[in-house]
């Protein structure tokens, strides 16, 4: 779907990087300033990097120095931006069919089809400017989608609305992933929005790619390069559902080994298996289970390793078939006499479980 | 009231304006969207006619025109008579006189264009000319239609690059401003009151146009 080798500086900051993916859908996720939007801007062809291989599916669009170069007007790749840049001047019937062709391609089937997809149809008429923030961003996405692009560049579309837009749109996009099947890149630093869109993901950092892999791998990857950081999620895990406890009010997650991991109720089904994210600093540890708990989980682990960082202590835990972070004082590490090998009950609440989905 | 010089001068005033939209409206988009460090000569160039005694302008400009000038010697060849004193000068000189009021405009209501709608607007698969004439066009049309309205008013009421290089041929180069002029040399009072009415009257409502154009805060 993709392939781009990119060295491009913008005064201070260098982008370099070198990706290949499949797709259909591929995100790109990092902090801000890290390089994505100027990514997208090479791929779309609005920048004109200094050295670049860019292929996108079966054409190359760029290759410098030297080499051919598309404009961006003929590269198909419709990019679609945190804000919704309409045209502020024409209505968004006119904004939807301003790509050339889109005119026609709103009265077929596609076009139907996309226009019920993003709930357009009473939008039509109406002028851009008095529009909703959320309903401004699904006329822009549909706009993108009627030019009827190759590659659908989606900038944190969803990142200026509040969260119960930002989920609508991720639907959206889940929908245009699987109805339209429109192959995406996607920038994003919501961890949750990449696990649920993203086949394959590559982060970047200060410019560079640091991880490139399947989502759920990459957000798991070792601190050392920086994306737990960005995530902010020290634990990810990914399991499947046992049973809801509808009168306890909790979902039991299979951990294996027996071992089960208690989370508020959900709605998955049986079976199914969900991502959820844990902070390492929530999950507190001691010797022997305490009597008398709220925390729904008490689990026995066994501890791998222990890392200083900084006045911390990061510790590696074995629970069940999968491995917990927690993150301790140094004294409490020594007051517990942590080492490898030694056996400790994990404490955690259901309300420090998040569900990523 | 000297109509023949008022119709000499909408004359004149409509050529230069229409010279100025034709070429002022490219260089302005490249002054707007080009780096500073490769505008800035030119843009200095463009705003001296605002800041230069029309006296001195309009010196060069008879000098560039003049029969010893290569632009001067070409004309005199093909039309058999001096470049000097004649309409054509004056269309030549009014558009170099006028060339700030038309471009300045133009050139801040298209850098007010919002760059990524353009982005936008080419990922969509517009090409440049597409995209600037439905996009940037229609969101700058106040400010190069208050350009228009500015550069026709201005090479209306010039005076003293009209006098250097055209003189004072009636029906050729006698403008309104120097049928004024003439007016009250020749102790015309009457008279040099009606055009002098006309004029103010005209420089007036042509502002209120471009006023009533322009979005509040953003006059120019």
């Amino acid at each position: 779907m993709l392939e781009a080798r990119i060295v491009h500086k913008q005064g201070r900051f260098t982008l370099d990087v070198k990706l290949e993916s499949t797709g259909p859908v591929l995100g790109v996720f990092g902090a801000s300033g890290c390089g994505k939007s100027t990514l997208l801007h090479c791929i779309a062809g609005l920048i004109k990097p200094r050295e670049a291989r860019i292929d996108v599916r079966t054409r190359t669009v760029c290759n410098r120095p030297g080499g051919s170069w598309v404009p961006p007007e003929r590269r198909k790749c419709a990019l679609v931006t945190q804000e919704p840049l309409l045209f502020p001047h024409l209505s968004v019937r006119a904004n939807l069919a301003f790509a050339p062709g889109a005119g026609s391609e709103l009265e077929s089937d596609t076009g139907r089809k996309i226009v019920s997809v993003l709930r357009l149809e009473p939008l039509l008429e109406r002028g851009v400017n008095k529009l909703s923030g959320g309903e401004k961003q699904r006329v822009a996405l549909g706009r993108a989608l009627l030019s009827r692009p190759e590659l659908l560049l989606l900038d944190e579309p969803s990142s200026s609305l509040d969260a119960n837009l930002s989920r609508d749109v991720l639907s959206l996009l889940l929908r245009v992933k699987h109805d339209l099947k429109v192959p995406m890149v996607f920038v994003t630093h919501k961890a949750p929005e990449l696990l649920a869109l993203a086949d394959d993901c590559v982060v970047l950092d200060h410019g560079r790619v640091v991880a490139h892999g399947p989502p759920i791998e990459v957000l798991r990857k070792p601190r050392a390069i920086g994306v737990a950081n960005l995530v902010g999620v020290d634990n990810l895990l990914r399991l499947p559902v046992l049973r809801h406890d509808e009168e306890g009010g909790v979902t039991l997650l299979d951990l294996g080994n027996d071992r089960l991991l208690a989370s508020r109720l959900g709605a998955a089904p049986p079976g199914r298996s969900i991502n959820v994210g844990l902070y390492a600093d929530e999950v507190m540890l001691c010797l022997e289970k305490p009597p008398g708990l709220s925390a729904r989980n008490a689990l026995p682990c066994d501890v791998v390793s222990l890392e200083h960082i900084g006045h911390e202590v990061l510790v590696e835990l074995k629970a069940g078939l999968h491995s917990l972070r927690a993150k301790l004082t140094p004294a409490a590490a020594k007051e517990l006499q942590l080492q490898p090998g030694s056996h400790v009950v994990a404490l955690i609440k259901t309300a420090a479980i998040h569900v990523l989905e | 009231m000297d109509w023949q010089a008022i119709t000499l001068t909408a004359k004149l005033a409509g050529i230069t304006t229409l010279i100025l939209a034709v070429f002022g409206v490219p260089l302005a988009w490249w002054l707007a969207r080009a780096r500073k460090r490769y505008t800035l000569v030119v843009d200095a160039l463009v705003g001296l006619p605002m800041v230069l005694p029309p006296t001195v302008l309009g010196f060069y400009v008879l000098v560039a025109l003049g029969p010893n000038s290569p632009l001067g010697s070409l004309y005199e060849g093909i039309a058999g008579h001096i470049l000097p004193f004649t309409f054509e000068s004056l269309v030549i000189a009014s558009v170099l006189y006028s060339l700030p009021f038309a471009v300045r405009p133009f050139t801040a209501a298209f850098a007010a264009v919002d760059g990524r709608l353009l982005d936008v607007s080419r990922s969509l698969g517009r090409g440049p000319l597409y995209t600037f004439t439905r996009v940037a066009l229609p969101l700058s049309a106040p400010g190069v239609v208050s350009g228009l309205v500015l550069a026709f008013v201005h090479t209306v009421g010039e005076f003293g690059v009209v006098l250097m290089v055209g003189g004072s041929i009636a029906g050729e180069t006698r403008t309104i401003s120097i049928s004024l002029y003439d007016d009250v040399q020749s102790l015309d009072y009457a008279r040099a009151h009606e055009t002098a009415a006309a004029l103010l009257a005209f420089s007036f409502v042509a502002l209120c146009v471009t006023y009533a154009l322009q979005p509040k805060g953003r006059q120019l």
